[in-house]
């Protein structure tokens, strides 16, 4: 081979090469390591958008606390539903219509509106939400790459429309799952424990960080409530409407020893299961807390035990009835409208004389009439522990509207309104010896291992336990005396109670014509050791008194209540007394 | 064998040799990392066969060292018809690969055919012109020699394939400025290239003209955007000495597509950092000296051409690896060599060396 010449040329082009390439090595060289002295917000939005792809922040909710009856019942827990995704990408063109049919068939939908969303530009798509465990579990079972199944957490109460206004209901979202209304309302923060910010790892297939977040489940509650009792007092509330034709109806169920409330039930109510289908929301609310309405004359229980503490009256003290009575410009008359000459105070209850009444207001005076009456909680909210209490009205000198009439109206439960929870809550401080009893809808909160015992607390002494003793004996005779409230009374047990009938306020006056009252009968029982308070109330029946109408139902729930208290009648009672023996209250 | 006095240990380039294989094991390395926990069992097959296609890469590199390159030169037209047989089968019997792009020939195994046609065309291409040696500075040889490569170029363009098709252009060219062709006949020839520029345009596939568009303009297309964006997002959080092999989270979190082939230089950069990013870059330009070197002191054009050819081919495909990961290059779907997944790219750049070496053996004695 010859040609050195031409070698030469090359020889002499290699420095060109070799130019040539240092210059590019150069500007690549340049090119990697001006990463290295990017200016610093540019190497952090380089580490942030790194950081972006890697993880996000997922929050964990908690699993919601659990609710128990007395009894350990289950009330509210917490099921599994599922949420039904797919990532359309996953799922190769030619089996789509196959995954299509199959889903077809157990979400029972059109399997070509399923291919459509199946055909979805999207990394992900909803197919269906909510869906059943079993429909679920039926999905999971097909075993299709590419279809997501989210367990979504829902709540469920076991026991359908049972006490619903006293648990309320759990309003489920992605973000913020909440509690409203009864004890899923006022539990609320108690119940979903912490929600927690978990950083998530975004890298697919990478390992799921595995650490359980521990101490943040919601704490469980064991309510007052004995779920037996609930029911049957529910059953006899339905009856009695059917019964007395009344539209609606409240029956609270207490222990007037430690405010414990048993039973609260309202009719109607509703699913709280579905209470998103309620088409009035007005029925979710819990009446017996939340709705006020005039007291009529179970208010004159609360008159005359104050006037006794007071001293204006004694047991003997006697007024003369002349039927009509002048205060503040206008007359205040019996129901009956008769003149019933010189009474009693007890005849003054068991006949339920309005003048009576009004008679012992005037003479206890405005100030202490209304503070003791203040006492008493009437409007005030019992501040139990429920969401959405009503304090309901009470106007006192000093009010724009007040006047010496309302003094005498508000003596027999006219011209004031209360709930039904404070109106018993009052007459139960009567059961308890003249010690008024805060209301109390918890029993136990569980944490974990821990249970924490709600402790009964007193809202304050109303009366001694003297005056309370010969109130509780006045209201006995208002069901046991000749010419009484005869339908209340229950085989074997003295009760001791009062009626009320209360007008129905209208824009014009009281509403007049049939269906236009609401009657009461509050009670409790034994009377000579009170283990049981109960409060009826029925709106708009077809017979118009108390007595007729709302007696005989005490009577039911009352024969029910002692046997599945299992209290003993009086017979019994005083045998076992006798023996040394003691009955304890405070429910099963 | 040998025509030289002195000893193979004197003549062989150990340095080439070492560097080549250290490229190529931190290759497998880098790919191992890449195709982690993967499920598509392409992915999973890469690791194995980058390593089966070493060992032949070796064996055939070692092969060719001992063989005289000066025999390929007699074989010359049988491998040029060969070569445009492969390329031509492609057309007819073509597999599909990734955008729609016909380039692999199914044979029990897939090969790449214009992969092998790259060192076909060295040889040919230097044959051809040792051929006319003394005629080079005729401009009908010239003319003649880009005819002779233009051919085994427009099968490759029509597969299509344009990034290898650049490859064969810069491999020509280096061959031509290597023959030490006349300065003006080279600027003439750049010359016919431009004016050739608008032809190629017209004739891009759609997606090749977006790779070109999306590099002009990125937010023309948010997703081809996607990788290159990727690529930058990788390196940029890199740092000096990277995230760490295997833990990088762009890389483990597949975040980076196409990470064992396109962009294995971004996961590189984003698990050890800018010193293993320099330090690879670092090995391909000692590769690329090397084998210039041996352009130098090649005893006669053949071998001389060879090397160009061999050196031309590696650089080019280094800097347009590295610079469309770097976002200052269109993304073409070039390996990066010796360290890129792709068997046959492998084994024919190694056959490459293969042929370097042989050329180095037989080199002129050097006189200091």
């Amino acid at each position: 081979m010859s040609a050195l010449p031409r070698q030469e040329i090359i020889n002499r082009r290699m420095p060109i090469v070799v130019f040539f390439l240092a210059t590019i090595s150069g500007l690549l060289l340049f090119a990697v390591s001006r990463y290295q002295w990017l200016p610093p917000e540019v190497q952090r939005e380089f580490l942030l958008r790194g950081q972006a792809n890697v993880s996000s922040v997922r929050r964990l909710p908690a699993e919601r606390g659990l609710i128990f009856d007395r009894q350990g019942q289950p009330l509210a827990f917490n099921t599994i539903e599922y949420e039904i995704g797919v990532s359309p990408n996953l799922i190769t063109r030619d089996k789509r219509l196959d995954v299509a049919r199959q889903l077809g068939v157990i979400l029972q939908r059109d399997e070509y509106e399923l291919l459509q969303l199946l055909n979805s530009n999207t990394s992900w798509q909803l197919i269906a939400r909510p869906v059943s465990a079993q429909i679920g579990q039926q999905i999971a079972d097909l075993n299709i790459f590419g279809l997501i199944i989210n367990p979504l957490s829902k709540r469920f109460y076991p026991q359908g429309e049972l006490m619903s206004q006293v648990l309320g209901f759990v309003i489920e979202s992605n973000d913020n799952t909440r509690g409203a209304m009864g004890v899923e309302g006022s539990y609320n923060q108690t119940l979903a424990g912490r929600t927690l910010q978990e950083q998530v790892s975004a890298i697919p297939f990478g390992l799921p960080s595995d650490t359980k977040p521990t101490g943040q489940r919601g704490m469980s509650l064991v309510l007052t409530i004995d779920r037996d009792i609930q029911f049957w007092v529910e059953e006899e509330l339905r009856r009695a409407l059917e019964q007395t034709g009344a539209t609606r109806g409240t029956v609270i169920v207490m222990n007037p020893r430690n405010g414990d409330i048993l039973a609260m039930a309202s009719l109607p109510s509703f699913d709280p299961n579905n209470f998103i289908r309620v088409s009035d929301p007005a029925l979710l609310r819990n009446p017996a807390i939340s709705e006020t309405y005039e007291p009529g004359s179970v208010m004159k229980v609360l008159t005359i035990a104050a006037a006794l503490e007071q001293g204006v009256i004694t047991r003997d003290w006697t007024y003369n009835d002349q039927g009509v009575l002048t205060v503040g410009g206008i007359n205040v008359r019996n129901w009956d409208r008769r003149a019933y000459g010189l009474v009693d105070v007890t005849t003054l209850l068991v006949d339920s004389l309005n003048v009576g009444a009004a008679t012992v207001a005037m003479s206890m005076g405005t100030d202490e009439f209304y503070s003791r009456m203040r006492a008493f909680g009437i409007g005030q909210p019992t501040r139990v522990d429920l969401t959405g209490e009503e304090a309901g009205i009470m106007k006192v000198p000093g009010d724009p509207d007040w006047s010496e009439a309302n003094l005498a109206t508000n003596s027999y439960g006219q011209g004031l309104s209360v709930t039904p929870l404070q109106m018993l809550t009052a007459v139960n401080a009567i059961a308890n010896d003249g010690l008024m009893m805060q209301p109390r809808i918890v029993y136990q909160i569980i944490d974990g291992d821990k249970v924490i015992d709600a402790q009964p607390s007193a809202l304050g002494r109303v009366t001694s336990k003297q005056t309370a003793d010969i109130v509780t004996e006045m209201m006995v005779q208002v069901v046991e005396r000749e010419g009484g409230v005869a339908r209340a009374r229950v085989n074997g047990y003295t009760i001791a109670g009062k009626t009320g009938t209360a007008e129905i306020p209208s824009p014009t006056g009281y509403e007049t014509g049939p269906n236009s009252s609401i009657v009461t009968f509050v009670g409790f029982l034994p009377a000579d050791d009170p283990q049981i308070s109960v409060l009826i109330k029925l709106d708009r029946p077809n017979e118009y008194w108390g007595s007729i109408v709302a007696a005989p139902v005490f009577r039911q729930v009352a024969e029910r209540l002692v046997i599945l208290l299992g209290i003993p009648n009086d017979q019994t009672r005083q045998l076992l007394q006798a023996e040394g023996g003691r009955v304890n209250s405070g429910g099963r | 064998m040998l025509k030289n006095d002195a000893g193979f240990f004197q003549r062989y380039d150990f340095v080439l040799f070492g560097v080549t294989m250290t490229l190529i094991v931190f290759g497998i390395m880098v790919i191992a990392s890449a195709t982690q926990g993967a499920i598509d069992p392409d992915l999973i097959s890469r690791v194995p066969d980058q390593i089966n296609y070493a060992i032949i890469g070796l064996i055939a590199m070692t092969l060719l060292t001992f063989f005289d390159y000066r025999y390929w030169m007699g074989l010359s037209s049988y491998l040029y018809l060969g070569n445009l047989v492969l390329l031509g089968l492609v057309l007819v019997f073509g597999v599909e690969g990734d955008a729609g792009a016909q380039r692999w020939l199914n044979v029990g195994i897939r090969i790449q055919p214009s992969e092998i046609g790259k060192i076909l065309l060295i040889l040919t291409l230097a044959a051809f012109l040792a051929e006319r040696y003394k005629d080079l500075d005729k401009f009908s040889t010239l003319i003649k020699a880009a005819i002779f490569a233009a051919i085994p170029m427009g099968l490759v363009f029509v597969q299509p394939n344009l990034g290898m098709t650049l490859v064969y252009a810069v491999i020509t060219a280096t061959i031509l400025w290597g023959a030490g062709l006349r300065l003006k006949h080279v600027l003439i020839l750049l010359l016919i290239g431009t004016l050739m520029f608008p032809l190629v345009i017209s004739q891009l596939r759609p997606y090749q003209l977006s790779r070109i568009t999306t590099f002009l303009n990125p937010d023309s297309d948010p997703d081809a955007r996607y990788n290159v964006d990727q690529a930058v997002i990788s390196i940029g959080s890199g740092g000096l000495l990277g995230k760490g092999y295997t833990i990088g989270s762009q890389n483990a979190g597949r975040f980076l597509r196409v990470r064992h082939t396109d962009f294995i230089f971004s996961v590189i950069a984003h698990e050890f950092g800018m010193v293993g990013a320099l330090t690879t870059m670092g090995l391909l330009l000692v590769v690329i000296m090397r084998i210039l070197r041996g352009a130098r002191h090649a005893a006669d054009p053949y071998g001389a051409m060879i090397c160009y050819g061999v050196a031309g081919m590696i650089f080019f495909q280094t800097f347009t690896s590295i610079g469309m990961n770097l976002r200052l290059l269109p993304v073409t779907g070039l390996t990066l060599p010796f360290v890129s997944s792709g068997g046959t790219s492998l084994l024919f750049t190694m056959i490459g060396i293969g042929l370097v070496q042989s050329v180095i053996l037989r080199r002129r004695r050097l006189t200091y």
